[in-house]
């Protein structure tokens, strides 16, 4: 009976709710806000989320990244002279090789030496990081070389001076030239550029060392060794420090996901061990970890973002429900004369939710395409509105340069639309199936 | 009207009515009429005593039950018309067919067939506000007709009309009753008396006369 009737009853809803056409689409308003504010957050969360996830996995998620640390002021080790002092920290050799026995099925481990620098070549100079590694690095680290070649183990056994330049470090030193076979001056010394490597991705990344992938010049670790030495001095205002620094970075690469866990707390208890505990200058980073941290912050926004979001369903809700009770009441007689042509309560109560629901889900199926809509265009709004007031924020802008709108998103703002709906329609038709069919027709 | 004070509306009332019945129910304002015009069309329930529609007792209906009972049996038709101003004559003529469950295109051709007999014929595409007194209360008696109830009850029919239009409707009470329906009308007007077969008085609650 009912099933026959629904077809019926949604046709008389779509009727009464046509004999105000403008009140109508005024209190869809606030369901359509409201769909679009959930979509659209979610879409931004989602964007931020995967991005994050994509810089997280390009440090590999079997991966453990060992730092040094330079420790603070307070942990300097040794002072020498007014004014002056000297620093020995960070990773050794030694450190890697503890670690390479006590993991033996850890795939590789890649120390690399990191020094900052000038680099030059004619007039023009580029400040760079220039890292001594090993031929191996290219693999764990996915590098894909462009032109020319990466290091060999030749390059490393001869301690010859070449290097390989991160895309960005090639653009302002060889600006639209070929630069495989020519010279560049790093430092005092001399290198010959055998290679040049793809960019890493849209915008600049920060690699897990902190700097930019696609500035680095990579020469052979040992020359890093030979050339800048295991000591840096540097002189400023009259004061000068020495900073001693065996090896920067070792990455431990595990064959699957699930033993980086385990390798970690090995090579935790190896490096509390044979480093000072009063000088924690090293740490050690897990990708792994990170993606772990990110699904909970990710959950955490989504629930915030939605919140607020669903402030604006509620409203509408309180809306439909406004305007519900305005309608029961002007149109008690109607009621009447409906219950005294045989309409029982539940006819009166589906007539009434019927008209909510519709109300509720047009306005959450205007919403859905409006708020992909925003959500795709949020980017570009940010960006225009970054431009006219002038303001930077790289960083945030560029976080939020992709919004993805998920199947469960819109699922989620429409599913909230019906159940609004039928929410703010229950006591708007409850009161119209309680009123007294003899009073109900005799109301003005 | 409160409801908050018992009133006690009828006392020993005591009808029969045959089927196929004309009657006029008469008496001034608080007599008791529209609270047994109430109970006869099942929109209230007896507190005491029993009321028997068509040899079912109904007093005792659920509130469901009884909504039932109304669409299946009785036919109303108010002194305002009380038409649904958003739906045209030819809706309003199938709002209680829609409750009976009857499909759409049944409704539609039972509706027009409806509005020809009471003399609508082109009119019955318009909304109420659009239509005369006259005509709005001849969309009433389609409306009141379209079950084919067991009885027609009417209150004040003509009270809203001028004295022509409603010797029109009176017409077609006339022959409905010719028909064989069961028509109880509840009126001041002693004009209306004369035509039916049968005056019941009220006066405080209680049938005064029940004769003809």
């Amino acid at each position: 009976m009912l099933s026959f009737k629904s077809a019926e009853i949604l046709r008389l809803g779509v009727t009464s709710l046509l004999v105000h056409p403008g009140r109508s689409v005024l209190t869809m308003l606030g369901i359509l806000f409201g769909v679009m504010a959930v979509i659209a957050t979610l879409a931004v969360v989602e964007g931020i989320s995967e991005k994050m996830q994509e810089e997280i996995l390009r440090m590999g998620t079997t991966n453990i990244i060992v730092q040094a640390v330079k420790p603070g002021e307070s942990q300097s080790t040794a002072q020498s002279g007014s004014g002056g002092r000297a620093i020995t920290y960070g990773l050794t050799y030694e450190d890697a090789e503890r670690i390479q026995s006590s993991i033996p099925h850890a795939e590789v481990i890649v120390p690399a030496r990191r020094i900052s620098l000038t680099a030059r070549h004619d007039t023009r100079q580029a400040r760079t990081d220039v890292v001594g590694t090993v031929p191996w690095y290219k693999e764990t680290y996915g590098l894909q070389v462009a032109r020319g070649r990466w290091l060999t183990p030749v390059d490393q056994h001869q301690i010859s001076n070449v290097c390989v330049l991160g895309p960005a470090a090639a653009d302002v030193l060889f600006p639209r030239q070929e630069c495989v076979g020519k010279l560049v001056r790093l430092g005092s010394y001399t290198y010959r550029v055998v290679g040049v490597l793809s960019a890493r991705g849209g915008r600049p990344t920060k690699s897990a060392t902190g700097g930019d992938f696609d500035r680095i010049i990579y020469i052979p670790l040992t020359a890093a060794s030979r050339r800048f030495g295991q000591t840096l001095s540097d002189r400023s205002a009259g004061t000068w420090t020495a900073e001693t620094c065996e090896l920067h970075e070792i990455t431990v690469k595990v064959p699957e996901a699930d033993q980086v866990r385990p390798a970690r707390r090995v090579i935790q208890g190896l490096l509390e061990k044979f480093h000072d505990p009063k000088k924690k200058d090293w740490t050690i980073q897990v990708p792994l970890d990170r993606l772990d941290a990110l699904e909970r912050t990710k959950w955490l926004f989504i629930v915030l973002g939605v919140s607020i979001a669903a402030i604006s369903l509620l409203v509408g809700g309180i809306g439909i429900m406004n305007i519900m009770l305005a309608s029961v009441t002007e149109r008690t007689r109607e009621i009447g004369i409906r219950r005294a042509m045989g309409a029982k309560r539940k006819d009166i109560v589906s007539q009434f939710l019927v008209e909510t629901i519709v109300l509720s889900s047009l306005g959450g199926a205007v919403g859905v395409p409006v708020g992909i809509l925003l959500a795709y265009g949020i980017p570009r709004l940010l960006t225009k509105a970054a431009a006219i007031l002038g303001v930077g924020g790289e960083a945030a802008l560029s976080s939020l340069s992709r919004t993805i709108v998920t199947p469960s998103a819109v699922i989620l703002a429409f599913g909230t639309s019906l159940l609004v709906g039928v929410f703010s329609g229950l006591y708007p038709a409850y009161r119209a199936a309680q009123m007294d069919p003899i009073r109900a027709l005799r109301h003005e | 009207m409160g409801a908050d004070v018992v009133v006690e509306a009828l006392r020993g009332v005591d009808l029969v009515i045959e089927r196929g019945e004309y009657i006029a129910v008469m008496g001034a304002s608080g007599s008791g009429k529209s609270t047994l015009l109430n109970l006869m069309g099942c929109l209230d329930r007896p507190t005491e005593g029993r009321y028997l529609l068509g040899g079912d007792d109904v007093s005792r209906l659920t509130d469901a039950e009884l909504s039932a009972v109304r669409g299946r049996h009785i036919g109303f038709v108010f002194q305002s018309f009380n038409l649904i101003p958003q739906l045209s004559a030819l809706d309003n003529i199938e709002v209680p067919l829609f409750y009976q469950g009857m499909p759409r295109h049944e409704r539609r051709s039972h509706s027009q067939e409806l509005a020809e007999r009471v003399g609508l014929g082109d009119r019955a595409r318009h909304k109420p506000m659009e239509l005369s007194g006259g005509e709005q209360q001849r969309v009433a008696i389609a409306r009141a007709l379209a079950n084919d109830p067991l009885i027609l009850l009417a209150d004040e029919p003509t009270g809203n009309l001028d004295s022509k239009t409603g010797a029109e409707i009176l017409a077609l009470f006339d022959d409905l009753a010719e028909r064989d329906r069961t028509l109880i009308v509840v009126t001041h007007d002693p004009t209306i008396g004369q035509r039916t077969h049968r005056i019941v008085r009220m006066a405080d609650g209680r049938i005064v006369n029940g004769d003809t």
